[in-house]
């Protein structure tokens, strides 16, 4: 009963006129990074993670809420219109929606992409108000080796989702776990890593590392090519006055082809791949596409601008958002980047992620469930209806003006978060750090989540080891431990081990979103 | 410029980056230390487990095995803008926000190649969008930005 009251106040304080404008404009904002290929949500909420300290917690979390839902639907815009997703997890409504646009039918896509982020995005909104108080008040078992063994569990999902890269996703992960042990440790004042410098006793702050891997790396990737605008045929842009209003709405016969049961199957896919730590909205889409075209009726249709596709697809990558909030709501364990840098905004706010977070604080994060919620159900529509005509513009828009915009929010940001040139110059570090990263295919997500998960990784390992005198055979014989390791080892049997038969699930390698 | 050494991070700067680090962590607790679980316990393991990733991935290369090529480094650009950036963050409290943050558009606007064409256009523009984040973070957020000898 307090759950239920305390979600009625989460939607009511959207009635706010300033929090639901910041929902709003985080909607808008987040429509546009998710529709630019090159952009993503993720670097969206990066780059509003600084002034999170100027905006009261309540608003920061609605507006990462509303960035995320808008950024896993705009994808779909520039895939259908262009044939270039703005962001990976529209990779198959690109296969789908771009052969309908061809001949015509751009806005009958559009329309069948905003409906199934509508469905997939309210109803994982939905499971998550239902799903996330529970998962706290079992996270309330979970011991310390336990809670080892979980992050651990965590982690490896991170690297062996990789798949083919897993070297280089272990590398990565290895290395935000390094940088996470610079400064003062964990249990005891003992400066480490700070090679003499006074400046990294205090360790490294999230934020210089999370603007410098998302803003910074972009910039200088995108400064590679200057010329080539974003890689957009001009032909393609004259087809915009192919959009028009009237048909992005599906018909009957369009849904019942489609079938409520891949908006099901869809929404649930995609929300517990969301659940999952580091698998993200692309594995989401990738997985929910492939299970709708094997138990289509019509196979035939998929590759040539199939509807229930572009369903299966966009109704997973959205129910993926409110999935993705589960573990780190109740662990502290992002479920995918966006939440990664989500959980940033927690910390930078005093809050930690756990159990009490759900209990005693629950007023502070009803809001931001809500918000994800309307953002599907009302603002998803809605933008499709006022903008969808024009989205297609949103490429014209030049590089030369745009990164540099980009560049002074992220440096300036990051300055008016710490006032510190120091933490600058940081920024700028881990985006050279980044970008010699991303061209060598190394998954800069998984830096992040060693970097953030690194700290009660180290902490529970050794509180579990002093609890048993050192022993650690406590890692088995504590049964939540015990649980998490033969779910890792589950999960490495059947994710490396085991051959794929026919089809290979594995997202697109260096997935971001 | 293109940059042939295209894994010059996996091949030569994380083996040094992780040398170093373990050379660290072994200095953090002496051996002989009774202790354990140290401070270094944790850092070594992750030392270990960086060594056997780049094992990993030297044992890929050299079987052909590697399943990705590392795109080719266009450094040229990117050089620019990381030098372009260092000099803003320097100069962005004793040359205030105004000016620093209007020469920094500027130059950015000639990496990519905007400048060049209409320097005038490119001057009113980079002044453009420095009050538009002026506004933004100085007004909306009502931040104190820095000023050049507290005027401007």
């Amino acid at each position: 009963m307090e759950t239920v009251s305390g979600i009625l106040n989460g939607f009511a304080a959207l009635t706010d006129p300033t929090v639901f404008a910041y929902m709003v404009g985080g909607f808008l904002i987040g429509t546009f990074f998710g529709a630019v290929p090159g952009l993503t949500a993720v670097l969206a909420v990066a780059l509003l993670l600084p002034l999170t300290f100027s905006l009261p917690t309540e608003t920061a979390l609605v507006m990462c809420a509303s960035i995320f839902m808008a950024g896993m639907y705009s994808g779909s815009i520039t895939a259908t219109t262009i044939n270039i997703p703005g962001a990976p997890s529209s990779m198959m409504t690109a296969i789908e929606g771009n052969p309908m646009m061809q001949r015509g039918e751009g806005s009958k896509a559009l329309g069948h992409a905003a409906f199934g982020s509508m469905i997939g995005g309210a109803a994982g909104a939905l499971l998550l108000m239902l799903i996330a108080p529970f998962a706290a008040h079992a996270a309330l078992l979970v011991r310390t080796p336990g809670k080892f063994s979980l992050i651990l569990f965590a982690l490896v999902v991170i690297v062996i989702a990789q798949k083919k890269t897993m070297a280089k996703g272990l590398a990565a992960t290895v290395l935000g776990l390094m940088i996470a042990t610079i400064g003062i440790d964990v249990m005891e004042p003992v400066p480490r890593f700070s090679f003499g410098f006074e400046t990294l006793v205090a360790g490294i702050d999230m934020m210089p590392l999370i603007i410098g891997t998302f803003a910074i790396s972009e910039l200088l990737i995108q400064a590679e090519n200057v010329n080539t605008g974003f890689g957009v045929d001009p032909r393609s842009l004259s087809n915009a006055s192919a959009i028009r209003r009237r048909d992005f709405l599906p018909t009957r016969a369009d849904l019942k082809e489609i079938g409520i049961l891949t908006y099901v199957k869809g929404t649930l896919i995609g929300y517990f791949t969301g659940v999952l730590p580091g698998a993200g909205g692309s594995m989401a889409a990738f997985v929910s596409y492939a299970e709708a075209m094997r138990s289509s009726k019509h196979p035939e249709k998929y590759g040539k601008g199939s509807i229930q596709g572009i369903a299966a697809a966009e109704s997973a990558n959205n129910s993926m958002c409110g999935g993705a909030f589960v573990p780190m709501l109740t662990f502290g364990i992002p479920g995918d980047p966006t939440t990664a840098v989500v959980l940033g905004v927690l910390i930078i706010n005093g809050l930690q992620p756990g159990p009490q977070l759900m209990t005693t604080q629950f007023h502070l994060v009803a809001p931001m469930f809500a918000a994800l919620f309307i953002s599907a159900l009302v603002l998803i529509p809605l933008t499709l209806f006022a903008f969808g005509p024009y989205f297609i513009k949103i490429v014209s828009i030049r590089k030369a003006f745009l990164y540099p915009a980009i560049a002074v929010v992220a440096l300036v940001g990051g300055y008016v978060a710490t006032f510190s040139i120091f933490q600058m110059m940081l920024s700028l570090v881990f985006g050279i750090i980044a970008y010699f990263l991303r061209k060598e295919n190394f998954p800069t997500v998984s830096l992040l989540l060693g970097f953030l998960l690194g700290p009660s990784l180290e902490q529970y390992f050794r509180r579990s080891l002093s609890l048993n005198d050192g022993d650690p055979s406590i890692f088995l014989t504590s049964p939540d431990s015990l649980f998490f390791l033969a779910l890792t080892a589950v999960f490495f049997y059947f994710m490396v081990l085991r051959k794929p038969r026919k089809l290979d699930l594995s997202p697109p390698a260096g997935d971001e979103n | 410029m293109n940059f042939s050494l295209a894994s010059i991070f996996e091949r030569v700067v994380l083996p040094i980056v992780t040398v170093i680090y373990f050379i660290e962590a072994l200095r953090l607790n002496p051996w002989g230390s009774e202790e354990r679980i140290s401070v270094s316990f944790f850092p070594i393991v992750l030392s270990i487990v960086m060594f056997f990733a780049i094992a990993c991935m030297y044992w890929q290369r050299k079987r052909g095995t590697s399943p990705d090529t590392p795109a080719a480094l266009q450094i040229s650009n990117p050089l620019k803008i990381a030098g372009l950036t260092a000099l803003y963050i320097l100069l962005f409290k004793p040359a205030g926000y105004v000016i620093s943050t209007t020469f920094y558009i500027y130059g950015l606007f000639f990496v990519f190649q905007y400048a060049q064409e209409r320097p005038y256009k490119g001057i009113v523009y980079a002044v453009v969008i420095m009050t538009i984040f002026y506004l933004f973070f100085g007004v909306g957020f009502n931040v104190r930005l820095p000023k050049l000898m507290g005027i401007i």
